[in-house]
Parts: C-alpha cells; structure tokens; sequence
C-alpha cells in the first residue's frame, strides 16, 4: 500500500511538472503586452521619456526580458516558496487575492453538496426499488430534464420565482451588507443568502447522481446475493441497505469523493449569477484582465486537487471494496 | 430572524419534499421583500435625530423624511480597494469622492472650477519670471477630519508629497492617478523621480497656508485653479507619527524616515480602510462578500462649497450585476440604481416606472463608442477616405440599434453635458453630420484621386477596388485593416452596417478586420509608427472636466495615437493648445476657441463617434432629491441633496 503510494506520488509530482509547463507556456504564449497594459493608462499623462521609463521598468518586474525557461523557474521556484505571484490587476499578492473567495466557494460547494448527497442517495435508491413505478418515472424525466437546463436558467428562474415574486430570499450576494450582528445571526444571515444560490447547486447536481445511484442499485439488486437474501428471509430494508447498498456503493463511492474534491472549484456561472466573491468568478476575472499570476495559481491549484482525488479516490477503492488490493 | 429560520426550512422542506416526490412548499411567505438591516443608529441623540428629519412641503403632499440608509447599486464591480491611487474602478471612485472632500477649489453644477469658500480663507496668485504661477492658499480655521482633529495646511502639502513621492509611485506601485495633482507642481519631475527630496514647488508657510508653484509647462490654462485643487490627507493614517513634513528654501520635504519600506504597511492598510475622512461621509467598512461599501455620515463635515452637509446617515454603495439589477432594484434590494446604459435593461427600468413606485432620471454620457483612425499610414491617412467612411455608415440607426433608442450621435469631441454645447448649440447643430450617402462618399474618392483599378485603367463601380496614384508613382489599394477585440458587441454590429455594407464595395473600399484581445488591441491602438499592420480601431472614450485633450493631438507624442500628419495634425494641435491657453474666467473667448477646434476636428475626422449613451438612474419613490449628470454632478455631489422616506 505504501508502496503503491509512494509511487503515485512520484507520478503525480511528474505530471504536476508537465502539467504546470503547459499552462505556463500557454500562458505567456497569449498575445498581448503584459507590461504595457500595466502602464497604459500613463498615456499622455506622463513625458514619452517617463513612459518607457515605467513600462521598461514593469517588464523587469514581469520578467518579460527573460527568456520563458528561466521565467518558469523563477515563478515555478516562487510557487514553491509559497509566492504565488502578484496581481497585476488586484494590485495585491495573489495569496491575499484568492483566500476569502476559495474559502467562500468551499462553503458553498460544501453545503449543496451535502444537500445533494442527503438528496441523491435516499432518491435513486427508492427509484431503483420501486423501478418503472410512476414516482420513479416521473423523477426519471425530472432529472433528465433537471440535466439538460442549463445552470443560468435554472438561477434566473428560481431567482424570479423565490426572490421577485414571493420575495422570500435575496437575489444575490453572501451576506447583508452592513450586516451588524455576529454568531449565530451571522450565520443565520449568512443562510438566508446562500439558500438560493447552494438550492441551484444542488438542482444542477441532483440529475446525475440520482440517474447513478439509481443505476448502480438496480445493478446490485439484480444479484444473486440479493436472492439470496431474501430467500433468507431477510427484512426487505435489511436487504436493499445492509446487502444491495453496500455493493452499489462501491461504484458511487468514486463520484461521492470527485464532488468532495471539486468543493475547491468554483461555478463561474453560479458566482457570476448571484455575485458570490468565489474562487470561480476568480479565475474568470483573471482570465479576462490577463492576471496571470491569479489564472495560473488557481489553475495550479486546480491541478494538484485534480491529482490528490484520483489518488483518494483510487485509495478508496481498496477500502470499500475487500477484494480490490491496491499494492502495486 | 423571521425570514432567516425560513431559510433554513426551505432547505429543509426541499430536501424533504425531494424526498417524497411532491415538492410542494407551503412555509410561510412573509410579503415584505427584505430581510431587516440592523440599524446602528438607534443610539444616536434626540438633537440629531431631529436634525435629519427633514419635510417636504412641494408639490402635493408632505413627505416625511427619516434619512436612515440608502442603498446604491452600481453596475461596475467595486474592489474595495476605495483608494483610487492603485487600481481604479468607477464605483470604487464614486466612493472615495464620497469621503473625500474640503477640497480648495470645486467644480460646480454647471462645471465651472471655483475656489471653496467654506475652505479657503484666502487664496493668491503671483506669475513667476520664469512662466510659472505661484498660488498662496490660506484655509479656513475651524476644519476638521470626521475623527475630530483639525484640518491644517500640513495635510494639503502632505497630498503632494505623498502622491508625487517617488516611493509611493514608483516602490509601493500606485498607479498614475496618483499623481494627478502634483505632476502640474513646479520640480514635479524631478522629485518624483527621486532625484530630489524636495518637492521644489510645494512650501508649507505656516500652519494653516500653503503655496504651490505651477510649472510654466502647463501655463497660462483655462483651467488654471483647477490645477489647484486639492483635497487634505490625514497624515497620520498613511504614515508612522515619526514622519514629518519639513519646509525648506527649496521646497517641502519629508523626513529622511520616509522611505517605501518604512511605511509600506501603513500605506496598505489606510489604502483600504481609510477611517479617517475629509468628506460628507466616513468610510465604514468594505464587504467582501457583498461587494458593498458601507459609508456613515462625517459629522465633523463642514459642509461643500454651499456649505450642503449630507442628509441621509447611512449610504451602501454595492455592486449589483447586470442580469439581475432591476429585479434588485424592484425588490428593494437597492434604492437607487446608478447609470444603466443597455437598451434592454433601461427598458425593462421604464416598465418599473410605468407599474408605480419608481422614477428615474437620465443624462447624456460626457464619450461616445467610436471608430479610430490611424492617419499617418495606409488610406486613412487621406482625408476623403476617413470622411467617405463616415459618409457609408448610417451612424443614427447604429446608434439607435447599438443603444436601443437609448443614445445618441455627436458629431465630434464632446459630450453633452458641456456647457460648451449649451452655449454654441447652433454652431454645433451647424457642423457636418457625415448623414448617410454613398453618392458623397464616392464623389469624395474620386475628388481624392482614388480613381484607378488595380492595373491603372479607370476604376468602375462595383467592380473591385479603388486605388490612388501616391507620389513615387505607385499605387495604393483602399483596403483598410480593422482591429476589433473580441466578444465586442460594436464590432459585431459594425460588421453587418459598415463591414458588409454593400454600398462600401460599391464604392471601392475593403476592411479587412482582424479580432484581437483587447490587450493587443490596446498595443497597436498605440503604436505610432507607420509600420502598425492597422489603420482602423474601435473603441470608446470618455472626457474629463478639465476638458484637456492636448496629449491626444501632440505632435510626435505617443499618446498622439491618430498620428495625423502635417499640416493638419499641428494645425489641429495649435487650436487645442490656443483653446487650453485662453485667459482664465474668459468664458465668451474658450468657447469660441473650443469651437474652432470642434469644427476642424469634425473636417478630418481622426474618429467616427458611433454612438453616447443616455444613461438612466432608475430609483425608489421613496427617494427625493436625487439629481446627476454624471459628468460635471455626478453621485458623490448629488448624494449630498438627497432624502430618502
């Protein structure tokens, strides 16, 4: 086992290496002047002589002189230090730049999927048993069509339905601003604003994962144990939870562990939608400022959360299920 | 509370229902649209209490006023980082002028510059042998920061060194706005640059006056004390106690500990949270999360140059995306929803106003989208074909289209919202509107020898090309390169009226448009030289007040980046520069100079404005007193006069 770790390990650090050349690569390959988009707005506002004294001086800053091998190392040196960069757009370190928002999509990711899980599973389960039952095929067309709505309508909707008309919740942001009050009534604030946006979260997921559980436990009540089982005399919730669940766990172990994973990841649309300072809108910003730095940390980071959950999720495997040995 | 718990039962109740395949949600509505603000201001004394509450007695009925909170939403994103000097979003600034005031000279209604009486006790001014002009400014006992320390002359000089500080610039990287005051101070250069630690135009003569020595650069200059105008920084704030200010025959100066390291975290935290505020309100607290600034009013305030303190105790400025505004404003989510420019988004704001319980405002943008000429190279170094161009596209149904009847079209470099406009109105009614015409277009090419085919022989209609016979005898095609930036909805649509016109075939022009990121974009947009792979770009700008835009048309400048060639480009720079130069107060002689300008400008055409906005403020009925123009008034004046039920 520790072997097979270790090996891993070594395997992830490699890819993480080609990984972060690509991008960083592609990154600067990006056309466009870096510097001088630093310094444009100095345009007529400061002598020609100035002008090139200050751009001249944001490339040395970039590193835009150096040749991309050696800015690599620099940066990947300061990646490594800890350094992620500076923001050219933010004017601030992007340590201090992508803190509050990725914690603030890791609330939000946390909650929906909880809310999905606690949704998901008890569902497809009860489809799988009561199979081309009414109830399951309604939920079937449901989910499908729950699947195929695109997130942004399905936020423009509810944001119509919950905040315009009934006016029961906020349309957007994370908290009241000037919101005065701490603990608990924080977080009740905190609540009432992140219900509607972590409700469309939960919504756009709810499709997939009910169709998989749903699958994986009609396949495992197809089994001969099942038989079995019931051929024991075992109560039926005995049999669906303790024999046919167990088993179908084993293959939706791997989408419940990618989704705790993914709370890093933030939902461009979602943020965007219902202004939430998260790490997604983050990215997209950075992407569209040519804040480099910003881009390549998330996506670095991106990267390695990528790497950690198919080694979790592989790890797993051998956990869930006795028969699969992971050791080489 | 109420609607809090309801929350957490929705969240409930989905998952349940979910559940049991039914999800029908019978929690409790609760009618009202908001959930409670806390209110911090319960606490405060009868005497001020009564001071808010104003009454209305116009019109029909008598409004009571309870001047508690308004909430302002703003489609531009804020940042937080509220002082402007490093990064620099509009809604950020409005903020920043909100607290920021005592200003020596302001800017009025009609954007005249005037000296601020409830500031100024005395002000100066002396011409130097040398060009330059030195203004000696006394201000007024008596002024205070909202912490309750007096206002002196120390923090007025303090402004220009701070920001004209070669460690502020250049070691703790504020941007250039920085030094939008002390750059016109004489020896500007030199102490920015570090070359000298005095600040050889800025002296501190005793406690409560100042002077500053404008450089005979930017001398003489219709806006002569708007050079002058500046606001008091609260020293302490941005440096350690041990850091003063020290006169000297050769000007103000720091003391040697001010150095970029020794003050760095000083700087980046009062850069974010300036608690201590010259103007009508205080800055409370940025939120992250809501992207909303919360700002309370200053009660150390002397008041603006009407001596006007703010009304309303509490203003949160938010940022308020564009998918979702009305329905923010519709909610009382916000009260006020500053300068919607969309088609789309002003209608849905008027359908508001027509349902009841909402008005808006609106006012003309002081900038306009544009096309942007190269004029040093290519065709469009020729005259005729930039004003053939602007002959071929129908710039009013653009406008109308672009804007959903929410625009205009001007006719050259102004905005209007000038009081230029107002007062030469029929001279600029008078000036070439380009209307569209293809038979003017044509006639203009051919009067400019763009009358060959591609192998010398007379050019026919609709068939190809134009070329023009050049002076060494070869022969340049009409194909004009275009640079657009991507995902541009201007490009898009200038694509189908201008690009694909069939009438700009006919009459022998090609653009050849390329799509870039507008970084690269801005790059060539500011190359000079001929060897630039683009004549055309589209873009959009916006005017100032002061109205300078010398830079632009400075012969050999690389802000000069329509490049138009002698003798037009120095002809055109010589009216800017006499209409810059014209004897301060003189109101008659700039507007005639102002004029000339407009009217050559409008001959050769260096841009094609496409279309200005009209911007709409939509906001409650419970709001009153709210007007802006967004130029010269713009919501950091108007905030001041507003009332809210």
């Amino acid at each position: 086992m520790l072997k097979y770790v270790g090996k891993r390990l070594v395997y992830m650090i490699g890819v993480f290496f080609v990984v972060s050349i690509i991008m960083f690569v592609l990154f600067n390959s990006t056309p466009g002047d870096r510097a001088l988009n630093q310094v444009q707005n100095l345009r007529g506002k400061v002598s020609d002589e100035q002008f090139q004294i200050r751009y001249q001086a944001a490339r040395d800053k970039l590193g835009l002189d150096d040749p991309i091998p050696v800015r690599y190392v620099k940066w990947m040196g300061n990646l490594l230090s800890g350094d992620l960069g500076y923001s050219t757009f933010y004017k601030k370190d992007v340590i201090d730049v992508i803190g509050e928002p990725l914690k603030n999509t890791m609330i939000i990711n946390l909650f929906s999927t909880f809310v999905a899980l606690a949704i998901t599973i008890p569902l497809g389960i009860f489809c799988a048993v009561k199979k081309f039952s009414k109830f399951d095929n309604a939920v079937q067309v449901l989910t499908i069509v729950g699947y195929s709505v695109p997130i942004y309508i399905i936020g423009l909707i509810l944001i119509y339905l919950f905040s315009v008309q009934l006016g029961w919740l906020p349309i957007s942001g994370m908290n009241s601003p000037n919101f005065q009050g701490s603990g608990f009534t924080a977080f009740l604030d905190r609540l009432y604003y992140l219900t509607l946006p972590v409700i469309v979260m939960t919504i756009a997921s709810l499709g997939g994962m009910t169709r998989y559980v749903r699958a994986a436990m009609i396949d495992a009540l197809r089994m001969d144990y099942i038989r079995t089982a019931r051929a024991k005399g075992l109560k039926e919730k005995v049999v669906i939870y303790s024999h046919a669940w167990r088993n179908a766990l084993l293959s939706v172990v791997t989408l419940i562990i990618s989704w705790f994973m993914s709370v890093f990841m933030g939902s461009i649309i979602v943020e965007q939608v219902f202004q939430l300072n998260g790490i997604g809108k983050m990215y997209y910003t950075g992407l569209m400022n040519q804040d480099y730095d910003v881009a390549l940390a998330i996506q670095m980071l991106y990267c390695v959360i990528t790497l950690i959950s198919n080694l979790v999720t592989d790890l797993s495997y051998g956990i869930v299920d006795p028969r699969v040995r992971i050791d080489k | 509370m109420k609607k809090k718990l309801l929350s957490l039962f929705l969240v409930g109740v989905l998952s349940i229902s979910m559940l049991a395949g039914c999800g029908k949600n019978e929690g409790n509505a609760d009618d009202s649209n908001n959930m409670e603000q806390s209110d911090n201001n319960e606490n405060k004394n009868e005497g001020e209490e009564e001071g808010e509450e104003n009454q209305d007695s116009g019109d029909d009925q008598e409004v009571t006023y309870s001047n508690k909170q308004v909430i302002i939403g703003d489609g531009t994103e804020t940042s937080g980082d509220i002082t402007p000097m490093w990064t620099n979003s509009a809604s950020d600034f409005y903020t920043y002028k909100m607290i920021t005031g005592l200003e020596t000279v302001y800017v009025d209604q009609e954007g005249k510059w005037n000296v601020n009486e409830t500031v100024v006790d005395s002000i100066e001014d002396k011409d130097n042998e040398d060009g330059s002009k030195t203004y000696t400014i006394k201000i007024k006992d008596g002024l205070k920061f909202s912490n309750g320390e007096a206002v002196t002359a120390k923090n007025y000089v303090f402004y220009y060194l701070f920001w004209g500080s070669n460690e502020v610039l250049s070691d703790l990287e504020a941007s250039e706005a920085a030094s939008m005051v002390p750059r016109y101070a004489k020896g500007y250069a030199a102490y920015s640059a570090g070359e000298s630690d005095t600040f050889e135009g800025v002296h501190l003569i005793d406690d409560m006056t100042f002077s500053v020595t404008i450089d005979s650069e930017f001398l003489p200059y219709y806006y002569g004390k708007a050079l002058v105008s500046v606001t008091p920084e609260y020293i302490q704030g941005w440096v350690p106690e041990d850091v003063t200010i020290e006169e000297t025959e050769n000007g103000a100066k720091f003391s040697d500990n001010f150095t970029a390291e020794y003050i760095g975290d000083k700087v980046n935290e009062f850069r974010y949270h300036p608690t201590v505020c010259s103007g009508p309100y205080m800055f409370t607290s940025y939120d992250t999360n809501a992207y909303a600034y919360t700002l309370t009013k200053n009660p150390e305030f002397a008041g603006n140059f009407e001596g006007q303190k703010a009304n309303i105790e509490t203003v949160i400025y938010k940022y308020v995306a564009q998918d979702t505004m009305m329905d923010q404003l519709k909610t009382g989510a916000i009260d006020i929803l500053l300068m919607t420019a969309d088609g789309k988004d002003i209608e849905a704001g008027l359908d508001l106003v027509d349902e009841g319980g909402f008005d808006y405002i609106n006012y003309p943008r002081a900038g306009y989208g544009m096309i942007t000429f190269k004029c040093n190279q290519g065709p469009t170094q020729f005259k005729e074909v930039r004003q053939a161009i602007a002959y071929l596209l129908d710039r009013n149904a653009f406008a109308q289209t672009f804007t959903g009847g929410h625009g205009t079209v001007v006719n050259g470099p102004y905005g209007l919202s000038q009081w230029m406009v107002n007062e030469h109105a029929d001279e600029i009614d008078a000036l070439n509107a380009y209307t569209y015409s293809p038979e003017k277009a044509v006639q203009l090419l051919e009067e400019g020898g763009w009358v060959y085919s591609e192998d010398g022989s007379d050019f026919v209609p609709g068939n190809g090309i134009r070329y023009k016979k050049l002076e060494d005898g070869t022969m340049m095609p009409l194909i004009i390169s275009w640079c657009s930036s991507e995902n541009n909805s201007v490009s898009d649509l200038l694509v189908t009226s201008l690009q694909q016109n069939p009438d700009l075939a006919k009459a022998g022009i090609q653009i050849d448009q390329k799509v870039v990121t507008f970084t690269e974009l801005n790059q060539n947009y500011y190359d000079g030289s001929t060897e630039n792979p683009y004549q055309m770009f589209n873009l959009a700008t916006g005017f100032g007040n002061p109205y300078n835009v010398a830079y632009m048309f400075e012969p050999g400048a690389d802000s000069n980046v329509n490049c138009l060639l002698d003798p037009e480009g120095t002809e055109l720079y010589n009216l800017v520069i006499a209409m810059n130069q014209t004897k301060e107060d003189d109101d008659e002689a700039y507007g005639k100079n102002w004029l000339k300008f407009i009217q050559k400008w409008n001959e050769l055409v260096p841009e094609i404005p496409l279309y200005s906005n009209d911007y709409h403020d939509f906001f409650s009925n419970k709001v009153h007193d709210f007007e802006q123009d967004g130029y010269n008034w713009d919501v950091s004046s108007a905030i001041l006069y507003t009332n809210i039920e």
